[in-house]
């Protein structure tokens, strides 16, 4: 499968690049779009991405999300208010996806997108006790009652 | 709330009653110390040019193997370089499949990215949840500290005289381990010394982390410098209005209003002042009434335009003492008349 951005000329011929998941599918993306990425630019840069480039590390279902991304962001003209929208949206999904884009949009060093998943998840956090955050995260405390007694102790000028 | 006595007819200096967009808008707007206590910093991210999938896995591999085999005392804490913070475990071979979705093993490096412009509370908040997350988390909390000393020495508290070279300094320590608040209040530091290229440069870096006060600051710096850019500093306004910044949304429909950096719009600026009004931005809640009273960008109602005065008057706004004051004298005209045998009106 693959996807094919949607471009608003299509007199001038647009220069793709292919992208490989981990699982096998290949998408492609426009290279003004991939330009966000600083690791696909700088392979561009250097003539790798005449190939399909791989990507071991991103499943199929969340590189097709990283390419929407990317192409809508490439868009000109596009109003800043609705971008807005859409970007809130993007990121309106279950933490699974979430922290897969955090990790795509690292790996793939997409500062807008990485921006924009790490403020979703800061806003999960803000405001929240740490037994909240183990229940949203699905986390487990780690340390042991001295390690968090000490943690405690180490905030407490906080409170000066 | 603040209670001041009714001034006189005529006290103020201003040539008319009705000058008060005018001079709002030449108020100075400029983020003041005491409303943004946060402060930010450039962090020395140093995400370069590293193998980025190596990276990747070495993180996941870290926090994994990390949890299992750490001391049971935390390492000691001091300046911690961005190198060390990755290189926690050795560099890995093959590229693993996708990991379990384990917020608890996200990159160190991701973490302190998530938590750049968090408050004090939230921090300790985060840094409580898990091990992983406490050290990822660790140059932060320092960071707050150097902020909380950098306060100090700005203000000289504690019985200290204030110490503006060495707030800065702290504050500028507290940026290099990347929070944002830190890399705000080093740049209001040096805005304040006549620095204004390395303000803006801070400022940046803590918008483009997502702060709001940076973004704000940086909006308000693009607007003052010369030359401006107004174009750019609507962008930044927004987004930090957008986050809620009620200083972003009035500078934001300041220049709505006068049409700076972007078409003027009555009804967007009135939207704007409204948003920070409620936020209970005062010099907002003033120019609400304004627009209230003269129908401008909002339906003229006499009663939300009281309403809010009152409110800016409350707080203190003295433009809104005096109209207010005017608006309780003429009532009580209203009703002495209503009593007076000869009645006038």
């Amino acid at each position: 499968m693959s996807s094919s951005s949607s471009s608003s000329s299509p007199s001038c011929p647009k220069k793709m690049i292919t992208l490989k998941s981990s699982d096998g599918e290949t998408f492609e993306i426009e290279e003004i779009a991939a330009l966000q990425s600083k690791t696909l630019e700088s392979m561009i840069d250097e003539n790798c991405a005449s190939t399909p480039v791989p990507l071991p590390n991103i499943t199929g279902k969340i590189l097709a999300k990283v390419v929407e991304y990317c192409t809508k962001h490439a868009e000109v003209g596009a109003d800043a208010e609705s971008l807005r929208a859409w970007d809130a949206e993007f990121v309106s999904v279950d933490h699974p996806t979430l922290f897969d884009y955090i990790l795509a949009a690292n790996f793939l060093e997409i500062p807008t997108l990485l921006n924009l998943a790490c403020q979703s998840v800061a806003d999960m956090v803000k405001g929240k006790t740490p037994d909240e955050i183990h229940k949203i995260f699905n986390i487990k405390s780690t340390f042991t009652p001295e390690e968090e007694e000490e943690l405690r102790r180490e905030n407490q000028w906080a409170f000066d | 709330m603040l209670r001041t006595p009714i001034p006189p007819f005529s006290r103020k200096k201003s040539s008319s009653r009705h000058q008060p967009y005018a001079a709002a808008m030449k108020q100075r707007t400029w983020p003041h110390r005491s409303d943004n206590p946060r402060f930010s910093a450039l962090p020395f991210d140093g995400c370069g040019a590293d193998n980025l999938a190596a990276k990747l896995v070495r993180h996941h591999r870290t926090d994994r193997a990390s949890s299992s085999r750490h001391a049971s005392k935390p390492p000691p804490s001091g300046l911690r370089s961005p190198a060390s913070r990755r290189a926690l475990a050795p560099p890995s071979g093959s590229p693993e499949p996708a990991p379990s979705r384990d917020f608890a093993a996200l990159p160190y490096d991701v973490l302190a990215r998530i938590a750049v412009s968090f408050s004090q509370s939230n921090l300790r908040a985060a840094s409580l949840a898990c091990r992983s997350w406490s050290e990822a988390l660790r140059p932060l909390r320092e960071a707050m500290l150097l902020l909380h000393w950098g306060k100090r020495f700005k203000h000289g508290r504690g019985g200290a005289r204030a110490n503006p070279e060495k707030a800065l300094e702290s504050f500028l320590k507290g940026a290099v381990r990347g929070s944002t608040l830190a890399m705000v209040d080093a740049g209001l530091m040096y805005w304040e010394m006549g620095k204004k290229e390395a303000a803006v440069e801070l400022y940046r870096k803590a918008a483009s982390l997502g702060d709001p006060a940076g973004q704000c600051n940086l909006g308000i710096a693009c607007l003052q410098v010369e030359p401006s850019k107004p174009e750019e500093a609507i962008k930044w306004l927004q987004l930090a209005s957008t986050a809620g910044h009620v200083r972003a949304q009035y500078q934001l429909a300041l220049c709505l209003h006068r049409g700076c950096g972007l078409d003027s719009n009555l009804v967007e600026a009135a939207r704007w002042y409204l948003k920070a009004a409620e936020g209970g931005y005062v010099r907002a809640m003033y120019n609400v009434a304004l627009c209230y009273s003269f129908g401008e960008g909002l339906h003229r109602n006499r009663r939300q335009a009281r309403s809010w005065m009152k409110r800016a008057a409350d707080r203190g706004h003295s433009k809104a003492q005096f109209e207010h004051g005017l608006s309780l004298f003429s009532g009580l005209q209203r009703l002495m008349g209503t009593f007076s045998p000869s009645a006038g009106g």
